[in-house]
């Protein structure tokens, strides 16, 4: 495990999702925003299509990890937020990664894999469309006044 | 007795893409389908937006390979234009399309193809994947991961950002080249080059050991299509589309891109959202052909870069001037490494790389444009037409993995009736099946022009229909 100074990185925070597919954007839409209103230097962003196997080198510089995902499987509008470990024994990888196997990907390859939080959120519309659906939006708005209050907390703590 | 494979439609969660395996009375297989069950959108969805807006649109119907998206888009709106791009802006769009194509083939043959290579097509599923990778031979899959960030990384100095970069734009590029900027490029290029070699190395000491694969992994005689350089040089970027035979002569060549529908058709098969471009004087589906390294490394003539002739030298001297079986996609993506990076490297060199003028800028002088790029996978077509303001109305794309998709089936087909044997079924017979697949590296995302996933659904029919087994990959 390397040690805690070499952890430039306090709080990394991934939005990933396709920005012409309405809410499924939504990751990519709170990162974009939320990097505008927390400017600690302990914080960075990462807004993405997929997370990709090179995303495990700055998810391996990182203390603690927020993913900001669409999700198919809740209901539009609900938002979750659940924790998630490293995974390395995943039978299916392709072209891209969860957040699970990015976080083993860190782990196997550079010995470090943070702990993480998803944010998951309920999307109504996954058409194609450059904008997220009203309702999908507030509860976008909603997640970025939560995070831009705790953020500065956790980088305090870590 | 029923003998039509039903295709069950697939959700965006279930999946995108199956193979149906149908079994005769005796469990021989009788025929073998490639399907994929995505639909088409974007297309559509562009109507109206102005032309400057397509590279950036495009480029996010995939996050696997946005700046080919970029690139042939860019020079659509160009031929839209009818502008000259300033030499410096050319340039720069070469080199951020070659790093595409090295962080490309790095994530094919590190993360996707080398687990069945070097753990085996029969080891054990739960192993045979990156992770596996990893734990048998940390160092290698290290390399890949580095290969990969060298090539993401000059993306992002260059377009500064990896995923969607819009640097590329309508009449050149956004920005020039800063000297910082070349100058940490420069740096990363020895460790990359060392990696490419030794890499190039591993893959012929094991590939010996594959010779049943290399028979039937899709090896069958088809033309080859890509562009290649006024010269007849690899070429990624612009030049003339060239067909060869399958013995490597060549039969067509089109220097006027807007003319690509002279040369290919594109059928619409009843079993698949993804359609079957064929040569169209050869018709369907005599006309197949294939697309992506092995093809350009049939088409060319040469590389022109000292490293990657030496190695295409040695791959025609083993192989033949024409090799057929499309194993061989892995060894030829492992020689565009090396010439991407030594590329690289020749163009950083230039004495106009940091030249300011990269951009030309005009209003639309032409009603339709058509743009042709290679990208890692093959030859990408964005073929548009727009009204007088420079309002879109009208797209046609021609990606990649479509052009393989004959190839594709026939080689399912194929490599399902060596290895499958319906009475005795193991797993690793099935992931061979998969496998052919993975020699083209598809993207379905792009050929379908869908949201980006690529999971993999193979099932086993008996001649009454029943699923006697199936493998998915989400």
């Amino acid at each position: 495990m390397p040690a805690i100074e070499s952890f430039p990185i306090k709080v990394l925070v991934v939005g990933y999702g396709n920005e012409l597919r309405s809410d499924d954007g939504v990751g990519p839409w709170v990162v974009e925003r939320l990097s505008e209103r927390c400017k600690d230097p302990g914080v960075e962003f990462l807004a993405c299509h997929q997370l990709l196997p090179e995303h495990a080198e700055p998810v391996s510089r990182s203390k603690r990890v927020i993913f900001i995902d669409a999700a198919a499987d809740l209901p539009p509008g609900k938002m979750t937020c659940r924790r998630v470990r490293a995974e390395t024994a995943l039978k299916n990888v392709g072209h891209f990664f969860t957040p699970s196997g990015l976080l083993g990907m860190s782990e196997a390859v550079y010995g470090h894999g943070p702990e993480a939080l998803v944010f998951a959120i309920g999307a109504e519309s996954f058409e194609v469309g450059d904008s997220l659906t009203p309702n999908i939006r507030a509860v976008a708005d909603r997640l970025c006044d939560r995070l831009a209050e705790r953020i500065p907390l956790w980088i305090r703590k870590l | 007795m029923p003998r039509e494979i039903t295709i069950d439609p697939v959700t965006r969660i279930e999946g995108h893409a199956k193979i149906t395996i149908k079994l005769d009375d005796a469990g021989q297989v009788e025929d073998a389908l490639f399907h994929v069950t995505q639909f088409r959108g974007f297309e559509k969805f562009v109507e109206g937006r102005p032309l400057t807006e397509m590279p950036a649109i495009t480029a996010r119907i995939c996050g696997i390979c946005p700046v080919s998206h970029l690139m042939a888009a860019s020079k659509a709106c160009d031929d839209l234009l009818a502008v000259e791009i300033p030499p410096t802006g050319v340039k720069l769009r070469r080199l951020m399309n070659l790093a595409q194509l090295v962080q490309s083939h790095a994530l094919s043959f590190f993360h996707l193809s080398s687990p069945d290579m070097l753990l085996g097509f029969d080891s054990d599923p739960k192993e045979r994947n990156v992770f596996g990778l990893i734990r048998k031979n940390p160092e290698l899959a290290r390399k890949g991961v580095l290969l990969r960030k060298f090539g993401q990384d000059i993306i992002a100095l260059l377009g500064g950002k990896k995923i969607h970069p819009g640097w590329t734009v309508a009449g050149g590029v956004n920005a020039p080249l800063t000297a910082e900027r070349r100058d940490q490029i420069l740096q990363t290029l020895p460790e990359a080059l060392a990696i490419a070699k030794e890499t190039i190395a591993l893959y012929k000491k094991i590939a010996e050991s594959f010779k049943a694969e290399i028979g039937s992994f899709a090896n069958f005689p088809t033309m080859f299509m890509s562009l290649v350089s006024p010269e007849g040089r690899l070429e990624h970027y612009d030049g003339i589309l060239r067909f060869c035979d399958d013995k490597g002569n060549v039969v067509e060549e089109l220097s006027d891109h807007r003319r690509y529908r002279d040369v290919i058709g594109e059928y619409a098969g009843t079993f698949s959202y993804m359609k079957f471009p064929y040569f169209k004087p050869k018709g369907y589906p005599a006309g197949i052909y294939r697309v992506g390294p092995l093809a350009r490394l049939i088409t060319c003539n040469d590389c022109g870069t000292p490293l990657a002739d030496a190695e295409l030298e040695e791959f025609r001297r083993r192989l033949g001037r024409a090799p057929l079986s499309s194993f061989h996609y892995h060894w030829a993506r492992l020689i565009e490494i090396l010439y991407g990076i030594e590329s690289i490297h020749k163009l950083l060199e230039e004495p106009d790389i940091l030249n300011k003028f990269v951009r030309a800028r005009a209003r639309p002088n032409r009603p339709e444009g058509v743009g042709i790029s290679e990208a890692p996978r093959g030859t990408l077509i964005h073929h548009y037409r727009v009204d007088e303001n420079g309002l879109m109305r009208w797209a046609n794309l021609i990606v990649s993995t479509g052009h393989n998709n004959l190839a594709m089936n026939r080689g399912v087909r194929q490599v399902a009736e060596r290895f499958v044997d319906g009475k005795n079924l193991k797993e690793g017979m099935l992931n061979r099946v998969e496998a052919v697949i993975r020699c083209f590296d598809p993207c379905l995302s792009c050929a379908t022009h869908a949201v980006g996933q690529m999971p993999l659904h193979v099932q086993l029919l008996s001649p009454a229909g029943e699923v006697l087994a199936e493998q998915r990959r989400d």
